[in-house]
């Protein structure tokens, strides 16, 4: 066990350049992350029975979640511009997605354009809004900045609530954009090489896949010059800006990356759903992000992905857990549902988190690293 | 070395077996298992059974020739007759967002419904029918928690008993159009009636939302003057910027055009529970700085009760229309009382209130009141929207095929059912245009009656929504 922890590589040390640049550190990082990725592309396979529809519906919203809490994390955790403005952001990926691959034949606006196209373009038009209102974290920093990314949230439920031709109106909602590509629905059930495969294993193989291809790209974002700037400005900005980094590019460029990211989380996440309704960009959704941050870990990419997990399962934990507890409090105290547990759970995860382990579930799992890396001893 | 490689071979199997029977995918014996709280503590009606069970054809076996597949156990209900089989429904409710208030009374009336059918016999004498605890889930009123919520019971359920919010539901229609799953909306959307929106599969009932508000304002007409006021030449609507709102608000907006009334303004009002303000000023504000005649209120009753309050305190002299979901018999306890009494304020309904002359009403009145149920108007909802149901189900069961598919079918081809004078008969063959219910009726306040209301206008269908061509939803 505690040489097999021991070839993980001890974090924040690095015998070669090497080591201290590559996405990953070693060969037995890299096998691992291999062995995950072929892992969770057989599971969808393995799960292929109706009941287990729910599972693949979690896990592919943990993936879009993911993908919503590495962009966050880009620009709060490495570039430190604190945002809870991400829920707007993922709203304008959504529609955008919605009117460039949404349906074309009702009155709601949609081009029926495909996924190839929709993707990236959520994705771009979410990054041109996050350009726009980058300029504000050069005047603001910290508090202020949140509180001005909290207007953003809004600011954006107001439009999204009011542009009925592009949302379908408060309590109506529209359809998202389609999973197509060149012709091939992933949302409705199919066949792939000869399986069939219902609309879930779809959704599920499609949104772990863009996860992949982004957590890589981010990886090696933040490994780059790019990534150190973010880390400069972060720590310091003005000794930042002395060392020649330019604040005002590398805050735009992290405003525009972390809402790219938003805007392909929100263009895929409605369609896991088939449904999208402009009630949902709210501020709990902002926080969500806030907490897979904090939970998973500040500046660290695979942290984002454990915090988004971690969120995701959450209520599937918690309904298991009250199932096994011999008494259920839900129909004890005749007050408590079983989504007020998580939300109380919730509230109260970020602040053990903050006080106790502010380097999240990354930070713990670093610590049960170094425990068995150098057991027996251990102190 | 030996041993210790040994050691660790074992451990890792050991490890291996206990990570594999974890990830086991066998099927949990739970699903079937006996549910607790299945409606047991509510007595079973003592009358018949409504008309459109039927009568059960035999006391056979479960099973005997009856094709079954998901939802279906041979296995009685939890506390059920030992002879029979069990149909399992499911529920999609709203326990912890703007409609948590409503959800006990809604599933409360619906699970006393089906105790007084399983005492009737159930279906076909060969099944009973549960809603259990672990299959009603609390949706949030959010689409997407919504989806997944379904997808968690899907495979336990043979329909849903309640699928609470419009836009919910329109999302979950593809998975429930591939299980072929029949639901019973809890939302009187008037999309519900096309076959091309819902697949023939949610089983609305009563006038939607959209004629009724049609009904409301051509009442209205002749009522006033009837009443000694003038005929109404201006009316202002607030509304929750829903389905709900909306499809009320074109209604009213439809029979406006038609009688020559101005709609002088139409102000969207945020629900209280979802941050909008407690005491409603603005809203009471537009009704007193620009007073119309009639103020129509699709709301809720919190924000009924602080507008009509505020309103007649401020001199406000029009009258309140307020659609079936804005009133709450709490609102007579309330400070608004006095503004309630004086007798400003009407409800239009698709559905009679508690005291209304109905044998529906009375086997409902008998049930109810014997499990110690305070009145209320959201039991009488929840309790007749299972008639539809319980028919897609009998008729399922009599044609040999009580499968998902069977069930689909027979709702599909469901024709007319009969609510026992609850409100008016649905059909459910041919075009919405032909057969969609258009009748709702009107009730004025009376602190006398069980839910502070009392029927001034049975059911009627208006000048406007007979006219109507309602060949598209109306929103």
């Amino acid at each position: 066990m505690r040489r097999w922890f021991h070839r993980l590589g001890r974090p924040g040390l690095h015998t070669s350049y090497a080591e201290d640049s590559g996405i990953f550190a070693n060969n037995v990082q890299r096998s691992i992350a291999f062995a995950a990725v072929v892992g969770f592309i057989l599971l969808a396979f393995l799960l292929d029975e109706p009941d287990d529809r729910v599972w693949l519906l979690l896990l592919s919203t943990a993936f879009v979640y993911s993908i919503g809490s590495i962009g966050l994390n880009l620009v709060t955790g490495y570039a430190g511009q604190v945002s809870l403005g991400h829920a707007f952001f993922f709203g304008v990926g959504a529609y955008a997605a919605a009117a460039l691959g949404g349906s074309a034949d009702g009155e709601i606006i949609g081009l029926g354009l495909d996924m190839w196209i929709w993707i990236p373009g959520a994705g771009l038009i979410a990054a041109l809004a996050g350009a726009l209102v980058a300029p504000i974290a050069l005047r603001l920093k910290g508090l202020y900045l949140a509180l001005v990314t909290i207007g953003l949230v809004f600011l954006g439920e107001h439009i999204f609530r009011s542009w009925t031709e592009l949302t379908g109106g408060q309590g109506k909602g529209r359809e998202p954009a389609q999973m197509s590509l060149f012709g091939y629905r992933f949302d409705l059930d199919g066949n792939l090489a000869g399986i069939a495969v219902s609309k879930e294993q779809q959704v599920y193989l499609v949104t772990f896949v863009l996860m992949v291809v982004l957590t890589l790209l981010a990886k090696n974002l933040v490994r780059s010059r790019v990534g150190r700037a973010f880390a400069a400005v972060r720590d310091r900005d003005i000794a930042a800006e002395i060392m020649g980094v330019n604040l005002t590019r590398y805050k735009v460029v992290a405003f525009a990356i972390s809402s790219f990211y938003a805007g392909v989380a929100g263009a895929i996440f409605y369609s896991i759903t088939g449904f999208v309704e402009p009630n949902a960009f709210n501020l709990l959704l902002s926080v969500t992000f806030i907490a897979m941050v904090v939970i998973g870990g500040a500046s660290s990419i695979a942290g984002s992905l454990m915090g988004a997990f971690f969120i995701a399962l959450l209520p599937k934990f918690i309904e298991l857990v009250l199932d096994w507890l011999p008494v259920d409090p839900t129909t004890v105290t005749q007050a408590i549902t079983t989504n007020q547990i998580e939300r109380i759970l919730f509230g109260v995860l970020i602040m053990v988190f903050l006080i106790l382990e502010p380097l999240g579930l990354y930070g713990i799992w670093i610590r049960v690293r170094n425990y068995w890396k150098a057991f027996p001893f251990s102190y | 070395m030996k041993t210790a490689r040994t050691w660790r071979l074992a451990l890792l199997f050991a490890v291996l077996a206990l990570v594999a029977a974890a990830c086991s995918n066998e099927e949990p014996t739970a699903t079937t298992a006996a549910p607790a709280t299945t409606a047991t503590t509510v007595a079973p009606a003592t009358t018949a059974a409504p008309a459109t069970t039927a009568a059960p054809a035999t006391t056979a076996a479960p099973g005997d020739g009856v094709a079954t597949d998901v939802g279906v156990t041979e296995e009685p209900c939890p506390g059920g007759n030992p002879d029979r089989g069990c149909i399992y429904l499911g529920i999609l409710t709203d326990e912890s967002g703007p409609f948590q208030a409503a959800s006990p009374a809604l599933v409360g009336a619906k699970r006393a419904f089906w105790a007084g059918i399983n005492a009737a016999g159930g279906i076909g004498g060969a099944y009973d029918v549960a809603l259990p605890d672990d299959l009603k889930k609390d949706t949030q009123y959010n689409a997407d928690v919504f989806v997944q919520s379904y997808n968690e019971i899907a495979g336990d359920v043979l329909a849903v008993a309640e699928s609470l919010g419009t836009p919910q539901t329109v999302a979950a229609l593809p998975d429930y159009n591939r299980d072929n799953t029949v639901a019973s909306p809890a939302s009187w959307w008037s999309g519900w009636a096309f076959d091309d929106v819902d697949f023939g599969l949610v089983l609305e009932y009563g006038a939607s939302y959209c004629f009724e508000g049609m009904n409301a304002l051509d009442w209205s007409m002749g009522a006033l003057p009837a009443a000694g006021r003038d005929a109404p030449s201006t009316v202002g609507i607030l509304f929750f910027p829903t389905d709900y709102g909306l499809d009320y608000g074109a209604g009213v907006k439809a029979a406006a055009e038609a009688n020559g009334v101005e709609v002088a303004w139409e102000v969207p009002v945020v629900p209280i529970a979802a941050g909008g303000d407690p005491l409603q000023v603005e809203s009471v504000g537009q009704v007193v700085s620009n007073p119309t005649d009639i103020v129509i209120l699709v709301t809720g009753p919190s924000e009924t009760g602080a507008i009509v309050g505020g309103a007649a305190a401020q001199g406000f002299t029009g009258i309140f229309i307020g659609a079936a979901p804005s009133w709450n018999v709490g609102l007579l306890a309330s400070q608004a009382a006095p503004a309630f009494e004086a007798g400003i304020f009407f409800q239009s309904s698709f559905v009679g209130p508690w005291d209304y002359d109905s044998a529906g009403h009375e086997r409902m009145r008998q049930t109810l009141t014997a499990a110690g149920v305070e009145p209320n108007d959201f039991f009488i909802s929840g309790w007749v929207s299972q008639y539809p149901i319980l028919a897609a189900l009998t008729a399922a069961y009599d044609s040999g095929d009580l499968t998902r598919g069977g069930v689909a079918d027979a709702a599909r081809n469901l024709g007319t059912v009969d609510f026992e004078g609850m409100t008016t008969v649905a059909d459910y063959a041919g075009e919405p245009n032909d057969v969609a219910p258009r009748e709702s009726l009107i009730g004025a306040v009376d602190t006398t009656a069980s839910t502070g209301i009392t029927v001034v206008q049975d059911f009627f269908v208006g000048p406007t929504a007979q006219a109507h061509d309602f060949s598209v939803p109306c929103s």
